[in-house]
């Protein structure tokens, strides 16, 4: 496994976050989190991360991980795309990208691979001296994936990739998180979509109210109705 | 050859240029100092001390003044990683604040009566600093150190997604504008031969933040255009007798309502550059 979490909680001072969660994801396979608003999703992508104090046990690569720490975490391979983009909105989307490879420091390599995410999505190309902030929704969200990959990640954390964008776009992102399975990235997917999510993961972990209520395979999931009836519940 | 009340202009000018470079360095990151007065009298006074009583070349005073005051920046960068926005200015206003107090009660520095002795620097020397400085400042703006600073002004959350430690460069650009204000101080120092805690009050440090907000806050050479109205203007309006300041406080206000991000900004220079291709 890849990432182990244990009994993890997360608690906003008195209030509790995150009660209980435990799940695994395995190298190279894509796991869907799905949950509606306030099932705990992106505290437990924040937690992972080092962006959150956390209880528990979260293991990565058979190591545990420290909370707070998300410097160290992110050189170690774990990046995050964050719910609302995290992109630097008064920069270019050169700058962005190139504070996407702000950890590394093989400078040529670096090079080559902007220019390959220029080739891979052209849009960014196209707006590559334009100010990010600027760009439309889901060119943000490709913009704020592809700085993320520029990170060189092992695990990538996907928090709600779809949130705001239009059907087409949401479209194009899920198909790009289907082609990071071909490339042999691990990625832990958070979402509220659940068709789009099960249809690309190859495992899905249900959360509901900080708990973990069901998981297993993608496809088992997706022909049941637990998540619908989950979902329609809250 | 300047006349010597011309030269008095350009060294006024050159050292509210420094001030507001320090500024300007500070808030690159997001933070607003209002206390940089405080460390252009470290500098002034330091400086003034190891230059008369040590006996120092100036140079090197110059140098470890601005060493001295980046230490200072250093303690009052902490606090900053904990306030933000009015918050922040207000702390540095009370840093200012106790400089200036510390001064006006210090007495081997000569307390309210002042510190004198100095000798007198010539123009050349003030230019020297400050277009040295200044070109530090716009060589540092086209680093990888910049755009870390950029980004963190930019969000703070999202600078550290990328892996950032936004907490050491916040404190880096603290110890650096105070440093840049420090050689303002001794500069000043040595120019007008005489210092007093009142040289060094809440005006000084608002002058610098209205010289680098007027020239243009995103980029360093803003502060040049900035420090070249506040001084020429006043001057310019001497016919206008009692009403040039408020004239004066009536034109920046129209320059401000015209071009909020100052007179220079990035795009204007991004208009030049394609201009150019195009041509």
């Amino acid at each position: 496994m890849i990432l182990s979490v244990r009994d993890l909680q997360v608690s906003y001072g008195a209030i509790p976050g995150i009660r209980k969660i435990d799940f695994d994801v395995a190298e190279g396979e894509i796991v869907a989190v799905i949950g509606a608003n306030g099932a705990g999703k992106s505290t437990t992508m924040k937690a992972i991360t080092g962006l959150l104090p956390f209880q528990g046990k979260i293991a990565y690569k058979g190591a545990d991980l420290a909370p707070m720490r998300a410097e160290q975490n992110l050189a170690n391979g774990l990046a995050l795309v964050p719910e609302g983009r995290g992109i630097l909105t008064r920069m270019t989307v050169e700058e962005n990208l190139r504070m996407g490879a702000y950890l590394r420091r093989d400078t040529a390599q670096v090079e080559t691979e902007i220019a390959a995410t220029y080739e891979r999505f052209a849009i960014l190309g196209e707006r590559r001296s334009g100010i990010a902030g600027y760009l439309s929704g889901g060119e943000q969200q490709i913009l704020a994936i592809a700085r993320a990959l520029l990170a060189r990640p092992k695990l990538l954390l996907l928090d709600e990739p779809s949130l705001g964008l239009a059907p087409l776009m949401t479209e194009q992102i899920f198909a790009f998180i289907s082609e990071f399975r071909e490339q042999g990235l691990t990625v832990l997917l958070a979402e509220q979509k659940s068709k789009h999510s099960l249809a690309v993961a190859d495992r899905a972990v249900l959360f509901s109210m900080g708990e973990v209520v069901a998981s297993g395979a993608a496809r088992e999931l997706a022909e049941g109705s637990l998540i619908r009836d989950t979902m329609m519940a809250l | 050859m300047l006349s010597s009340y011309q030269a008095g202009l350009v060294a006024d000018g050159s050292i509210l240029l420094l001030g507001a470079l320090s500024v300007y360095v500070i808030l690159s990151t997001g933070q607003l100092s209002l206390g940089n007065a405080g460390f252009m009298a470290i500098g002034a006074y330091l400086s003034s001390w190891l230059t008369v009583s040590v006996g120092m070349p100036l140079t090197l005073a110059i140098v470890i003044s601005a060493a001295v005051s980046a230490v200072f920046g250093l303690i009052i960068g902490f606090p900053a990683l904990r306030l933000k926005g009015l918050y922040l200015a207000m702390a540095t206003i009370g840093f200012g604040e106790i400089v200036r107090t510390f001064f006006l009660n210090f007495e081997p520095t000569g307390g309210a009566g002042g510190f004198s002795g100095m000798e007198h620097v010539p123009l050349w020397y003030i230019l020297g600093w400050t277009v040295f400085t200044l070109g530090c400042v716009m060589v540092t703006e086209r680093t990888r150190w910049w755009l870390e600073i950029r980004a963190v002004n930019d969000d703070e959350l999202a600078a550290g997604l990328v892996g950032m430690n936004t907490t050491v460069t916040k404190l880096m650009a603290f110890m650096t504008g105070a440093a840049i204000a420090a050689v303002a101080g001794a500069l000043f120092a040595h120019q007008t031969l005489y210092i007093e805690p009142a040289s060094f009050g809440f005006e000084r440090s608002t002058e610098f933040v209205l010289a680098m907000i007027l020239g243009g806050s995103s980029l360093a050479a803003g502060s040049i255009v900035g420090a070249a109205l506040l001084i020429l203007l006043p001057e310019l309006l001497r016919d206008f007798v009692d009403w040039r300041i408020a004239i004066f406080g009536a034109l920046l206000v129209a320059v401000l309502l015209v071009r909020r991000q100052g007179v220079l900004d990035r795009n204007l220079f991004g208009l030049a550059r394609l201009w150019r291709r195009v041509n």
